[in-house]
């Protein structure tokens, strides 16, 4: 996937670069901010994200130009806020309106899932997880081993799938509250330990119990047993 | 008026009294004008009645334009000065060109003013825009970095100063709110869930969970502005939260149909004498409350912005027992008349 920035200022440019080629997109930006259309034609990307404040022409300038020859996904990325900016990149076509600053996992996020709906790009999350023999169903949030079904609660289910999807590796109690966070649970130090708890609770009814080990001072494995 | 306008005109009818007296003197004295009593007494009559009519006519005469100012003084309406009514007499055109002179000098001097603060708000408004390229910037850099704990200090004092930018940009647009009003049904929960969010590096760094409590409730208000609000009720609550301490949000709808959103933390509470206070500019609390950073300008926004929108806020506390928040906001009639109002 090849995305192209136009932003003029080169330190967000460069560490949004940086942190988009992590994810394995191709990143590139306009030659000239004289002649964006041009370095775009040539790209020929997947998507753009736009500054709206920009040398030359600004950014609504740039949407209608790219607009009149592509149906390329377009992203405002732009310190203004005012709702008629906002209208007004909407009416020129564009797919979203991010404000700086911005938080880089959200931005990614919206980028995924644009590129999801444009391109049916990277693969949905399968519904049912198989760990240690036992099925995790992600739609209804219950854990099934040998007939014997637990119910956990949001929060122990969102832990579990986090552990899970990185099976066998440290996930640290920062990482996860951070997720839990992004998740819009906004929980502490405390609720996580009570969570974990439960959680190890709830698995030894199934015989898993031991499999989501405490790392002190680390964080949390879940291990294949 | 009458009255006033007999005390203005003191020394003529004291004149009028004094030459009617002297004529009666001299008739009465001097022994070579022979006129009878009867007739003395009938002119006498004759000039006291025909004076009273003069002075009655030139009361209604010479007091038309002063009545007319005062009328319009009452009225107090604006554009006054192009109501100013006609004059009959010198003295009264040359006060009615000093008022218009004057007021033509106040709307010269209120419209430079005005030019002034218009100017002044928009370069803010452009620092602000400035500034927040350069925030991005480091926002991004701290994003890459967030598994080193000393970044995950500077990601929280960085928002702090998002936070003390952003508001800054409120303030220059307080004056023209009304302006910026985009009322829409909104879902206080998930307005409330992501204005958390915004915080979350700050709350994370003081191990603060965020718990909500009640259903999703639906309002009609204008979704930047109630943001506003609950950005600084919510700040307010982190702050003043311990370590490791729970903030609750609660939304509810009274029997009333008034919906409500209230956001408690179990900090030290706000001592009784404070209570009343918390929402004056300036106002940043006794002992146990008090915070370096404290400007005590964060709830006099909320409040005035609140009374701007017709959301009424409260404030319960009781010292050691946490403080609870309460955003008030109005019923949809309420709302469709100070709209309608404007």
């Amino acid at each position: 996937m090849n995305i192209f920035i136009v932003e003029d200022d080169l330190a967000i440019f460069e560490s949004l670069k940086f942190r988009l080629e992590q994810w394995s997109f191709t990143v590139t930006g306009p030659d000239d901010f004289e002649d964006v259309l041009t370095s775009f034609l040539i790209q020929e990307p997947h998507l753009v994200i736009l500054d709206i404040q920009l040398p030359a022409f600004d950014g609504f300038y740039w949407c209608r130009e790219i607009r009149a020859v592509s149906k390329v996904p377009i992203v405002f990325l732009s310190s203004r806020d005012h709702p008629m900016d906002m209208v007004m990149a909407m009416n020129m076509g564009a797919d979203d309106y991010i404000q700086k600053p911005f938080d880089t996992d959200v931005l990614l996020a919206k980028l995924q899932a644009l590129l999801r709906r444009t391109y049916s790009y990277g693969e949905e999350k399968p519904d049912v997880l198989e760990w240690n023999r036992a099925m995790i169903d992600m739609k209804r949030g219950v854990i099934r081993m040998d007939g014997i079904e637990v119910e956990l609660t949001k929060n122990e289910f969102f832990i579990l799938a986090v552990l899970v999807e990185s099976s066998n590796e440290i996930v640290s109690r920062d990482e996860l509250i951070r997720k839990l966070w992004d998740d819009e649970r906004f929980v502490n130090d405390n609720t996580l330990t009570v969570n974990v708890t439960r959680l190890r609770h709830k698995l030894a009814e199934i015989g898993l119990g031991e499999a989501v080990v405490t790392k002190k001072g680390l964080g949390y494995v879940a291990i294949t047993l | 008026m009458f009255i006033r306008y007999i005390n203005d005109r003191k020394s003529w009818i004291l004149f009028f009294i004094a030459a009617v007296g002297f004529i009666n003197l001299i008739v009465w004295l001097d022994q070579g004008i022979a006129v009878e009593f009867t007739s003395v007494l009938y002119f006498n009559m004759l000039l006291v009645v025909s004076f009273i009519a003069f002075l009655i006519w030139r009361y209604r005469v010479e007091t038309r334009f002063t009545k007319a100012l005062s009328s319009l003084m009452e009225a107090g309406i604006d554009g006054w000065y192009i109501a100013l009514p006609d004059t009959t007499f010198s003295y009264d055109e040359i006060t009615k060109a000093m008022l218009l002179q004057a007021a033509e000098n106040w709307s010269k001097e209120s419209s430079e003013m005005k030019k002034v603060t218009i100017h002044e708000g928009d370069y803010i408004a452009s620092w602000v825009h400035e500034v927040k390229t350069p925030l991005t910037a480091m926002k991004l850099t701290i994003d890459e970095h967030r598994g080193n704990p000393a970044f995950r200090k500077i990601e929280s004092e960085w928002l702090r100063l998002h936070l003390l930018v952003d508001q800054q940009l409120s303030i220059s647009r307080l004056a023209s709110i009304e302006a910026d009003y985009v009322i829409e049904n909104t879902n206080l929960q998930k307005l409330a869930s992501a204005e958390v969010r915004e915080l979350a590096s700050w709350c994370m760094d003081k191990n603060i969970a965020v718990e909500f409590e009640g259903e999703g409730v639906e309002v009609l208000t204008d979704v930047k502005w109630c943001r506003f609000i609950m950005r600084q009720l919510l700040t307010n609550a982190v702050k003043y939260s311990p370590a490791g301490g729970t903030i609750t949000i609660s939304t509810s709808i009274k029997p009333s149909g008034i919906a409500s959103l209230s956001i408690t933390d179990d900090g030290p509470g706000i001592k009784p004498h404070d209570l009343p206070r918390v929402f004056d500019k300036g106002f940043t609390g006794g002992t146990g409350r008090i915070h370096n950073a404290a400007t005590g300008l964060g709830l006099y926004l909320a409040q005035t912005v609140a009374a701007k929108m017709g959301i009424t806020l409260t404030v319960k506390s009781t010292t050691g027992n946490g403080t609870t928040m309460e955003i008030v906001f109005p019923t949809e009639n309420e709302f469709d008349q100070m709209v309608l109002k404007r």
